[in-house]
């Protein structure tokens, strides 16, 4: 492992390795600070600008983007009162009412260095786990990998915004989406009306920039030229007290593996980590009076929280192949972009990729530190960047990024198509992270069905005798019921008080 | 929307805003994708036999995925008319400036189909312009710079950097 470890830092002699991730950071940066973009969208704008360059270049570039928009949606957080992402709406409880306490570089640089703090004991935690579940995945049989992708599946689309139905929906979207083309078994064409480009499959970059990106060019078009923002001054963002830090370590680090533990299970993700954290910490404060008002703990908590969700969310995608939320669904495309299939033999056959992986999330933490703190009075700023500049921008990009995919018109069509039936499926309340995590898993989950069928002689029992895969899907049968149960509940009472 | 409002604000005031009741839309959208799913099963029914008996041949696998969805879009459908005939007040789906979204669709669809006639260029352009103004940007310098800095990023990143073999 060591040796491996060492193989991932030496990636980092090469410049360009080092321009990825400054280039990274600031990209995702720049996407957190602004309300409404996220991690995936961001994620999914940089894949086109990731053809033709080293796979290890790229995916540098693309864990620190993921990284930095975590840790960016703070800043607007404390300083404007608006969470540049969902992940960061806790930090804003506290962050915000420090900001309005003239003690807005006091909950910035907490906020930043407990986000740095929470990559890097996370990511430790990662190289911990990840390397022994994917040693433990290698014995799975086809049985276990269809249950192992219908589980990550069910619990993104039962944990999903929305109700858990329409999670299922989703995904069935998703899965159908992912069987149009040529049948992988037998060669035969399946839903494509006869258009031989469709042969090949729906091409999955268009796919993913037409869902995430373009629909929110349509988002922004709703909300046309909005209003500057008035930021508050941001002043002494090196005058936090060592002590006051210190006094923090034991909240930072309850959060941080609270985090992780809560992001490595698919569907849960940043924020449900970061608000998890919030309240674990509270309960556990001497000081909790102070929660809502302008505590540095709750500060700490959620970005700790939300920060190590991040390496959390990468151990089944690399141990597994499994995504475990919408940005690591998009992250999953970007590395088969580059030819790169994550799963257990990623360890053994290409090591040099989840190595850098864990390398650069801890080579990151200083640069990102450095880049937030440094550049706080920008990033603060760029919330009030015009939203039809942000949609031109974004709609180009798109575009282009579709064309390079494969240089013909037809990735820009189902880019077109996709971004429009993203926003009609947003209106609807049918949650996109199942759509995308369907399609990329459909493939394999199709085959290691068939695969299981045909290797128990066409018998259905494969699928209840194994231990294993009943476990596996009965937790799939839960991700759907407990929900679903949870939101008939919560309407009987509100239908009571009604 | 408000009577006296569209009285007194005209056309624009009158059409800022479309709503619908989210459960409505539901059913709406429960029928659509249940015609969807039809034809998909209808499609996967009609897919070639399994070579063998332990196989279950290339439309097995949809035909579950099919019927599966047509379930749950089913289950989608009772819970709208449920939360339709309940008594806690139903949530609404709103769109804001649809003018403007629709023009804006209609704007996405040219672009995609005159992108290689027209070239990256002139599509970056045009298209940007027409997209920041469909967003409500009024102000020149911003219509003429940002497209003009956004092609010229695109070339230089695309073209130069990566070698794309852009239209």
């Amino acid at each position: 492992m060591l040796a491996n470890l060492a193989l991932g830092f030496s990636a980092f002699a090469d410049p360009m390795v080092w321009g990825a991730l400054v280039f990274g950071a600031l990209v995702g940066y720049l996407i957190g600070a602004i309300p409404g973009l996220g991690p995936s969208l961001g994620v999914a704008l940089l894949i086109p600008f990731t053809y033709g360059v080293d796979p290890v270049v790229s995916i540098v570039g693309l864990v620190a983007l993921y990284a930095a928009a975590e840790y960016g949606g703070a800043i607007t957080a404390v300083l404007i009162n608006s969470p540049g992402t969902a992940a960061a709406v806790a930090t804003a409880w506290d962050g915000y009412p420090l900001t309005q306490q003239g003690r807005a570089g006091e909950a910035l640089t907490v906020s930043i260095v407990s986000s740095g703090v929470g990559i890097f004991v996370s990511t430790g935690l990662l190289i911990l786990t990840a390397v022994p579940l994917s040693e433990f995945a290698l014995n799975f049989g086809p049985g276990e990998y269809f249950g192992l992708a219908l589980v990550g599946l069910s619990l993104v689309a039962g944990l999903s915004d929305g109700s858990p139905i329409k999670g299922m929906v989703a995904m069935g979207i998703g899965l159908a989406m992912a069987t149009i083309g040529l049948d992988v078994q037998i060669g035969v064409p399946r839903f494509t009306g006869g258009n031989y480009e469709l042969f090949e499959g729906l091409p999955l970059v268009p796919v993913l920039l037409g869902l995430y990106a373009l629909s929110e060019v349509l988002f922004m078009i709703e909300d046309g030229a909005s209003a500057k923002i008035k930021s508050a001054a941001v002043g002494g963002l090196t005058s936090v007290p060592y002590f006051a830090l210190k006094g923090l370590k034991t909240v930072i680090l309850r959060s941080s593996i609270l985090g992780y533990v809560i992001g490595v299970i698919p569907g849960a993700g940043a924020s449900i980590a970061s608000f998890v954290s919030y309240a674990v910490t509270k309960r556990f404060s001497k000081t909790p009076e102070l929660f809502g008002k302008g505590s540095l703990e709750g500060v700490a908590s959620s970005e700790a929280a939300n920060n190590s969700a991040v390496a959390g969310a990468m151990a089944p995608l690399l141990a597994l192949g499994i995504p475990g939320s919408a940005t690591t669904a998009v992250m999953i495309g970007a590395l088969m972009v580059q030819g790169i299939q994550p799963g257990p033999l990623l360890f053994t056959r290409s090591p040099e990729i989840p190595y850098t992986v864990f390398a650069s999330l801890w080579v990151g933490v200083p640069v990102m530190i450095f880049i937030g703190l440094a550049g706080a009075r920008v990033w603060a700023q760029v919330a009030n960047i015009p939203r039809p500049a942000i949609a031109a921008i974004v709609a180009g990009i798109c575009f282009v990024g579709a064309y390079s995919s494969e240089t013909t018109m037809f990735p820009v069509h189902v880019m077109t198509v996709c971004g429009i039936l993203g926003y009609v499926l947003r209106k609807l309340g049918v949650p996109l992270a199942p759509i995308i995590l369907a399609m990329v898993l459909g493939e394999m989950m199709e085959t290691n069905f068939r695969r299981a069928l045909i290797s128990n002689k066409g018998e259905w029992d494969i699928f209840y005798t194994s231990p294993l895969t009943v476990l596996l899907l009965v937790i799939a049968f839960l991700a759907f019921a407990l929900p679903g149960i949870a939101a008939m509940r919560a309407r009987k009472a509100r239908a009571a008080t009604a | 929307m408000d009577h006296d409002l569209s009285e007194t604000r005209g056309w624009r005031a009158r059409f800022d805003v479309l709503r619908g009741a989210s459960p409505v839309i539901d059913l709406i959208g429960c029928a659509v994708l249940f015609a969807i799913f039809w034809v998909y099963l209808s499609s996967a029914l009609a897919l070639p036999a399994p070579l063998n008996n332990v196989d279950i041949g290339a439309g097995g696998f949809p035909r579950l995925l099919a019927i599966a969805t047509l379930i749950a879009i089913v289950a989608m459908a009772a819970s709208a008319l449920y939360r339709l005939l309940d008594s806690v007040p139903v949530s609404w789906v709103s769109v804001r400036r649809p003018v403007n979204v629709a023009i804006t669709v209609v704007i996405l669809i040219i672009q995609s189909i005159y992108f290689e006639q027209l070239g990256m260029l002139v599509s970056v352009l045009v298209f940007s312009v027409a997209t920041m103004a469909a967003c409500g940007e009024r102000r020149i310098l911003h219509l003429i710079g940002v497209p003009l800095a956004l092609a010229a990023f695109i070339y230089t990143v695309f073209v130069l950097a990566l070698h794309v073999n852009l239209p």
